[in-house]
């Protein structure tokens, strides 16, 4: 069943199925009021997802796997970083990070520092800060010898 | 803002359920303990800056154009 459309210029008109809609009950960092999200895949673009707010239709993220492009990404959290989850098993958390899409002026980039968490059990995310300094915010794997993304 | 004087050992009450004490301080730094539920995150100022910043960026870039660079580059298969 279809609950609501996406609004963003990105997947404008795409109905949004209610497995589809995820709750983030802090918000993003920073941006604490958008709590309800749509992620729904990019079509035009696989492996990239959007995740779109349905509070603010104007505000979407293109988001992925970090390990599609840094194989080696290990994530570090907080003991309790899963707490708001309900503390599901690792394996059942789904991982996904931002992303800069190139532009005139920016470059590709992804960040590191900190992704985006889901429990798909419960239809809940949340973004954490990685506690590896080393993370960037900016991360930019052609820059840094990672390996690019094929589909 | 609320600006408050505390010494070393001393704490502040934000609500009833945020408590921030003053652990130590050596020379231009102060050690801060803070007691909070879980449910309300806890950064230093330089790193949720970077990361709300971080953000903003990514929303800021996706748009269509973006996407149609990002397309050809990110996902085409090898040799194609």
């Amino acid at each position: 069943m279809n609950v609501e459309t996406i609004q963003h210029p990105l997947a404008a008109g795409r109905p949004v199925r209610e497995d589809e809609v995820w709750e983030f009950p802090e918000g993003l960092i920073g941006f604490p009021a958008l709590k309800r999200f749509a992620r729904v895949e990019l079509d035009e673009a696989p492996p990239f997802q959007l995740l779109a707010s349905l509070d603010e239709p104007a505000f979407a993220l293109v988001i992925v796997s970090p390990w599609i492009q840094v194989p080696d990404y290990e994530l570090v959290l907080a003991d309790d970083a899963l707490a708001p989850l309900g503390n599901p098993s690792v394996k059942d958390v789904e991982v996904a990070v931002s992303v800069v899409l190139p532009g005139p002026e920016t470059p590709y980039s992804l960040n590191l520092r900190a992704p985006f968490l889901f429990s798909a059990g419960r239809r809940l995310g949340l973004q954490r800060a990685s506690t590896d300094d080393r993370h960037s915010d900016r991360f930019r794997p052609e820059a840094s010898g990672a390996s690019s993304c094929s589909s | 803002m609320l600006v408050l004087t505390r010494r070393e050992g001393e704490w502040i009450a934000v609500g009833d359920q945020v408590l921030v004490k003053v652990l130590g301080v050596k020379g231009d730094s102060v050690q801060i303990g803070i007691t909070a539920p879980r449910e309300i995150p806890v950064h230093r100022g330089e790193i949720y800056e970077q990361i709300r910043a971080a953000t903003e960026a990514a929303r800021r870039s996706a748009s269509p154009d973006a996407l149609a660079r990002l397309v050809p580059k990110k996902t085409q298969s090898p040799g194609t």
